[in-house]
């Protein structure tokens, strides 16, 4: 644009501004002496105005503040980390970058995860984290992914687990509906994962769909057992947390609220006394509802309505009381329950 | 007042030249306080979780605590530390947005993500780079506004400082912010204009 043109808009525009709509539209009659595509331009300008709302608002760093600090590790196509050749980058998430390497030694697969450096900078809570990782490994349960080795290159640290084909649970929800059948499929192998890693003391922290891959075959893998241990200075997310805290030290639960399924259950060691872990399921399932369900008990009933044949809503709606009495008491019971 | 320190000194020297009409300055500024950006940005990003608002202006203040020498006269005005800032705001996060960007495609399609923020980051640094296309496009035929919308949207600056900068009165940035956020709610939300 020309810079005198654009300056006798930019007038235009801020003096039809000063009045109401229905003088705004006289003045430009008047003003633009029949230039009607120096009309058009300020009122194309006062149009987008007004529907600018709150549009450049709030700064850039309120806005999208990981992109000041963005500390992607940032490995390439080729570049060899540990004994790992990068193949492809599989994801970005909050906890890293993971890539789709190949494993030099051994010939095979693997997913390598390289962890943010601010994540990894204290000693101690990387050596919790590697701690722990190890312990839920070391339990060759089929739900569990393998960890094959925690290592570092540089001041990277990374993890080379089992490589899964298939999606998050979060990506699966997102395709659409899951019957209940299915998401209660793969809360029964969430639940044994837990009840197992429990069973050991490791609490998962942070299970949540994007945490859970499903394969092809039908077996669900949670992943990341421990990494929660690398933020667990900063104040936890309540929107992970359910219920039921306080005593109750060894509960599992399921619930229905907000529309959603959740195993829930605490840690049961004192200093981990919030949530083991919980499941967000069914969310398709019940969103068929067309109402959004308020509350725990209503929500179950509302489920069994929905699939009337299902005797698993009965186990539901049971353990959705939330109550200590009902509620199964813990993940182990959960997954035999089924 | 302790002793500054040759980074400070560094920083507050370049602050200078690029005042006094070095535009190479700029480039040489950025290693010397994305650092210090960096760092901030990650602290406030945590207080964030435990209920505060990120305030870029609150940001800003500290890096220029923390980076300059305040021993020298000409940098005691701290708003035009802030519109250098903003400016150094833009390049840093723009780059990283195309760095994102970049990955994104040279990955070719990435089969899983892992993470809503992911996606989230994804979409903002396409619509950050989209907004940088935009000014740049703006900057063509009105420095100043473009200017504002720098020291508005990436400085977390306020009219008044803005004001202060420019030497103009608070309504002319008024008016000219309004004319363009508007140019660029049509550059941006219309297709091919």
């Amino acid at each position: 644009m020309e810079p005198e043109l654009w300056q006798r808009i930019t007038d235009l525009f801020d003096e039809a501004m000063t009045r109401g709509p229905k003088e705004r539209i006289a003045f430009l009659e008047e003003a633009c002496e029949g230039d009607r595509d120096l009309r058009k331009q300020v009122e194309r300008l006062i149009k987008s105005h007004e529907k600018s709302g709150d549009f450049l608002e709030s700064s850039a760093f309120a806005v999208a503040p990981e992109l000041l600090t963005d500390d992607r590790a940032g490995a390439s196509v080729g570049e060899l980390i540990g004994h790992y050749r990068i193949e492809s980058l599989i994801g970005i998430g909050g906890m890293g970058e993971v890539y789709l390497a190949r494993d030099e030694r051994l010939g095979r697969k693997v997913a390598l995860k390289l962890l943010p450096e601010r994540l990894t900078a204290d000693e101690t809570q990387l050596s919790r984290f590697k701690t722990e990782a190890r312990a839920a490994s070391a339990l060759n349960h089929p739900n569990i992914l393998t960890v094959y080795e925690i290592g570092a290159e540089g001041n990277r640290q990374f993890i080379a687990t089992e490589f899964i084909e298939g999606m998050t649970l979060r990506a699966s929800l997102a395709c659409g509906r899951m019957n209940l059948h299915a998401a209660l499929e793969i809360a029964v192998q969430v639940a044994s994962a837990l009840a197992a890693a429990h069973e050991a003391g490791v609490v998962h922290r942070d299970i949540k769909p994007e945490n859970i891959m499903l394969r092809p075959d039908g077996y669900a893998k949670v992943l990341d057992f421990g990494i929660a241990k690398l933020t667990e200075q900063r104040p936890a997310s309540d929107h992970y947390e359910v219920g039921n805290n306080g005593g109750a030290a060894n509960a599992t639960g399921v619930s229905v609220r907000h529309g959603a399924l959740h195993v829930s259950g605490t840690g049961a060691r004192p200093e981990g006394g919030r949530a083991l872990g919980y499941l967000e399921l069914g969310r398709s399932a019940l969103r068929n509802g067309g109402r959004k369900p308020a509350v725990p008990r209503r929500d179950a009933e509302r489920l069994h309505c929905l699939h009337p044949d299902n005797g698993a809503t009965t186990f539901i709606r049971r353990i959705a009381g939330c109550s200590a009495q009902t509620r199964i008491h813990s993940a182990k019971g959960f997954a035999q329950k089924q | 007042m302790t002793a500054p320190s040759p980074s400070q000194q560094k920083v507050t020297q370049l602050l200078g030249d690029w005042s006094g009409g070095d535009e190479g300055a700029l480039e040489k500024l950025i290693p010397l306080v994305q650092p210090e950006l960096h760092r901030l940005a990650h602290y406030y990003m945590s207080r964030e979780r435990a209920g505060h608002t990120l305030q870029t202006t609150a940001l800003l203040n500290e890096a220029y605590l923390q980076l300059t020498d305040k021993t020298q006269p000409p940098w005691q005005n701290r708003t035009h530390f802030m519109a250098v800032a903003a400016q150094l705001m833009r390049r840093i996060m723009v780059d990283h947005a195309r760095a994102r960007h970049a990955l994104k495609r040279g990955a070719g399609a990435i089969r899983v993500t892992l993470d809503e923020t992911a996606l989230v980051t994804e979409e903002r640094a396409e619509e950050l780079l989209a907004l940088d296309e935009a000014l740049e496009k703006l900057a063509e035929f009105d420095r100043r506004r473009c200017e504002i919308v720098e020291m508005r949207y990436f400085g977390g600056l306020t009219v008044e400082e803005i004001a202060d900068v420019l030497k103009v009165h608070p309504n002319t940035v008024k008016r000219d912010w309004r004319a363009a956020k508007a140019w660029l709610y049509a550059e941006l939300t219309t297709e091919g204009s």
